[in-house]
């Protein structure tokens, strides 16, 4: 098999799943976070040279589907439009985990691309504002914008979870650690 | 508090894992791959072919108007240039080379020069080198205006007429005009130079030209009026390979044309700013991707904090979502004369070194430091699903630019050189990219994007950018 073949086989294998996982966080549906997956592989394999290492393959592949889910083009039929209610809220059962957790992944789902993609890299990757802007090519302003917007409209259509608009443009590390993890890493 | 959104993010991602099946993943991907690479593989020797190919359609349809030229800017150096240096490589003729060839004034073939002490003023021999014509002068690319008949605005295009590289020092290029009634003398010119002469050594290539522009008093001389017919000669030094020789060898390039002297306010009138070229402009949609001669831009209207030029802090490059527009439908404000794809396998770049030209006939206040180069899939109409971005210059999609029908993206960037190009002159650029992130670079469509400066440039809140297409 080819050296790419081989490499991409690996990474398949070992971080398949956690590719898989990020995109279905971002998207909310398994079909589509397949779809998103396979394109972002197929970028980065069909280039010259396939990545060297499976971390930086790793990286590549989830830095293709961010970039893929904040243009969101290929998904636009089942992109979730801004809502822009006020108080029309879901409230959760704060003594109820499971529904709390679901309200919120509904609330963060329903946002716009950009700004449901900054969320994710701003809570579940933990960077800040100035890193995903590197990572996403995009202005740091600009991803704060879509931090402060995005925690926003979670407060006023969804509850506000203690999220602090405020807090989301501001904290966060610099550089995403991977973390090895029980079915691949993140 | 974000603990709660952190875990049901958590534990969504795990939720994720449980659904991954690697066995419905790897086999259209391994598929879709495996197409990708052949078809590169395909596409890139077809287009080194295309690349030499457009290289040599592009010198017989520019003829002399537009050959490979040097910059008459200080923009970044062509590759013409890079190869200057203080040491003398082999295979370029130099003064020792020309004066090992020397024949007395008037000797039949070769071409006349002076041999000058440094000393002010200087004491210059009139003398012959070589045996045919080295340097002479592109007539398309010389043109002389004058202002109220008492200074002369002159631009000039000298190309390597031998068949041997030839080192040339750009720095002390010399017009002389000459009229019917009256001439300039060389050796008066000479003499009236600075004793220290600044180096700027370029070598040229057999067929490679320099370009360059100037200005010339004739306060002390008859004053020449529009319509006059002028006959241009250039002063070139040709430097000494010796740095310890005090010589100077200057060749005299006379040209059998004569231009006839325009009007100064076709090209001292004001410069058009980004203001001017929007009025007018219309709107450019996505199937309007070649508009053959038309010149289209970008304007970018965005929060002023997110402008890296105007940003205090900003240093990264953006790429906003801008209106396409054509702003010109009749001609291209800017060409591109010529672009190399240098790809470095070793370090894994591509850099892409440019030249364009101002083909408006009008005066343009452009950034030429903050240029960059962009390559997109142009056939690609799903927009860009991967877009990478350098401070040094380049924007690179592995899809189109297009953002929707009207939008596309361009690259905003917080380095800033604004200059008044005037009407035909050349400004130069280069841009080095990631190879991996070039992708399938020669089938891809390129272009570089030229800032035009607004009036009131200090306001960061919209920008206008030239889209200038290489056709290569």
């Amino acid at each position: 098999m080819s050296g790419w073949g081989v490499a991409l086989d690996r990474v398949l294998r070992e971080r398949g799943g956690a590719l898989f996982a990020y995109a279905y966080v971002l998207t909310g549906d398994p079909h589509t976070a397949e779809d998103l997956v396979q394109e972002a592989l197929v970028r980065v394999f069909a280039r010259g040279r396939a990545p060297e290492t499976v971390d930086a393959a790793h990286a590549y592949v989830k830095r293709a589907i961010q970039t893929s889910s904040i243009d969101g083009h290929r998904r636009a039929r089942a992109r979730p439009q801004r809502d822009d209610r006020v108080a029309d809220r879901v409230s959760p059962d704060p003594t109820d985990a499971a529904d709390l957790h679901e309200a919120l992944m509904d609330a963060v789902l329903s946002l716009p691309p950009r700004e449901r993609t900054c969320v994710v890299m701003r809570y579940l990757d933990g960077l800040s504002a100035v890193a995903i802007a590197e990572q996403l090519g995009l202005a740091p302003g600009s991803v704060r914008r879509y931090l402060h917007d995005g925690i926003a409209t979670l407060r006023r259509t969804h509850g506000d979870f203690g999220l602090d608009p405020r807090d989301a443009a501001d904290g966060g590390a610099a550089h995403h650690v991977v973390i090895t993890a029980k079915g691949g890493a993140r | 508090m974000s603990a709660d959104l952190e875990d049901a993010l958590a534990r969504r991602a795990r939720a994720g894992i449980d659904l991954y099946d690697a066995r419905s993943l790897a086999s259209p991907v391994h598929g879709r791959v495996r197409r990708r690479r052949t078809v590169r593989g395909l596409g890139t020797g077809a287009v080194a072919t295309v690349v030499v190919l457009a290289g040599a359609l592009g010198a017989v349809a520019l003829g002399s108007a537009s050959p490979t030229v040097d910059p008459a800017t200080t923009s970044p150096s062509p590759s013409v240039s890079a190869s200057a240096s203080g040491d003398l490589l082999p295979g370029v003729v130099t003064a020792e080379d020309l004066l090992g060839t020397v024949g007395g004034a008037g000797a039949d073939g070769g071409q006349r020069a002076y041999l000058c002490t440094p000393a002010a003023p200087r004491q210059c021999d009139e003398v012959t080198v070589g045996q045919e014509p080295l340097l002479e002068i592109v007539r398309t690319g010389t043109s002389v205006e004058v202002d109220a008949g008492h200074v002369a605005y002159v631009m000039w295009t000298v190309r390597n007429a031998g068949d041997q590289r030839i080192r040339i020092d750009k720095a002390w290029e010399t017009p002389v005009v000459v009229t019917e009634s009256d001439a300039q003398d060389p050796l008066a010119t000479l003499a009236g130079l600075g004793s220290e002469l600044p180096a700027d050594p370029v070598d040229l290539a057999p067929g490679d030209a320099s370009a360059g522009a100037g200005t010339i008093d004739l306060d002390a001389r008859p004053a020449i009026e529009a319509g006059t017919a002028v006959n241009l000669e250039m002063l070139v030094p040709i430097p000494f390979a010796d740095p310890t020789e005090k010589r100077e060898l200057w060749l005299r390039v006379t040209s059998s044309d004569w231009v006839n002297a325009a009007a100064v306010e076709s090209i001292r009138s004001s410069p058009l700013y980004a203001e001017d070229l929007r009025e007018g402009a219309v709107t450019r949609h996505s199937e309007d991707y070649d508009l053959g001669s038309a010149q289209t831009a970008l304007d970018c209207v965005l929060d002023d904090a997110d402008n890296p030029r105007t940003s205090s802090g900003g240093l990264d490059p953006f790429a906003p979502r801008c209106e396409a527009l054509v702003v010109d439908a009749v001609a291209p404000l800017l060409t591109l004369t010529e672009a190399t794809f240098d790809v470095d396998e070793a370090s894994g770049t591509l850099t892409v070194r440019w030249i364009a030209q101002n083909t408006s006939g009008k005066r343009l206040r452009i950034d030429t430091g903050g240029a960059s180069v962009a390559i997109e899939d142009a056939d690609d109409g799903s927009g860009s699903a991967w877009t990478s971005m350098s401070s040094a210059g380049s924007i690179v999609s592995s899809g189109s630019l297009w953002t929707s029908d009207a939008m596309r993206k361009a690259l905003l960037r917080s380095t800033s050189v604004v200059e008044t190009v005037e009407p035909w002159q050349l400004f130069a650029g280069s841009a080095t990219l990631d190879l991996d992130e070039a992708g399938d670079f020669a089938a891809a469509h390129t272009s570089v994007q030229v800032r035009v400066a607004s009036r009131s440039d200090l306001d960061g809140s919209r920008e206008l950018v030239l889209e200038v297409p290489w056709n290569g």
